[in-house]
């Protein structure tokens, strides 16, 4: 999974920690998603989207085999 | 609303575990005949008294229990539980076929700590990585 949360934090000026806390999560778990090495909950992914102006299919990418 | 619940649950562990162990002494000063519910009363006071503390410790810290968090501590508890499970089997037949004499002290003391870092190891990995998948 590819995500756009570090080019949309970035346009929005906002920091990991300023998303971390809009969304109610660690630093670390921001870290994670923008690497694309956590898979957030529905809720998560939902309240990123909306934090960072966007929607979950904009901001999380799949490829097709996953 | 979700902090003052975490909190009224924490105090509450609080004070149990106060009255647990002012149960246990009140017992012990008044010459109880049962030694062994006196200490299970002041032990589980005291380890609730130090969980409370830790919890109200986690909370002023600022650290969130976020959902990568909590997933990533249930997993690792699985997985702990689930070694543990393989490792008592094995005790069982190494103790029914006679190799080792394994005596019931050793392998609880053993169970106890395999369970406890176990789980810290498998915690500490699956932060590593990341997630659980």
């Amino acid at each position: 999974m590819k995500t756009r949360i570090k080019e949309l934090r970035a346009r929005a000026g906002m920091t990991q920690s300023d998303l971390a806390g809009a969304v109610g999560v660690r630093r670390e778990t921001i870290v994670y998603l923008e690497k694309g090495k956590y898979n957030p909950s529905l809720k998560l992914a939902h309240d990123v989207a909306v934090v960072l102006g966007s929607t979950i299919d904009e901001v999380f990418l799949f490829d097709e085999g996953e | 609303m979700e902090q003052k619940k975490r909190r009224f649950y924490i105090q509450l562990m609080l004070v149990g575990g106060l009255i647990l162990i002012f149960g246990g002494f009140i017992g012990l000063v008044a010459g109880s005949k049962s030694p062994n519910t006196i200490s299970v009363f002041i032990i589980a006071g005291f380890v609730m008294v130090l969980f409370a503390g830790l919890k109200l410790f986690r909370e002023d810290a600022g650290l969130v229990d976020d959902e990568r968090v909590k997933k990533i501590g249930a997993w690792g508890l699985s997985y702990s539980w689930f070694l543990t499970f393989i490792v008592l089997f094995l005790v069982f037949w190494v103790n029914e076929l006679t190799l080792v004499n394994l005596d019931a002290r050793t392998v609880t003391v053993g169970t106890i700590l395999l369970m406890g870092v176990s789980a810290k190891f498998f915690q500490w990995y699956l932060f590593r990585k990341g997630d659980v998948e």
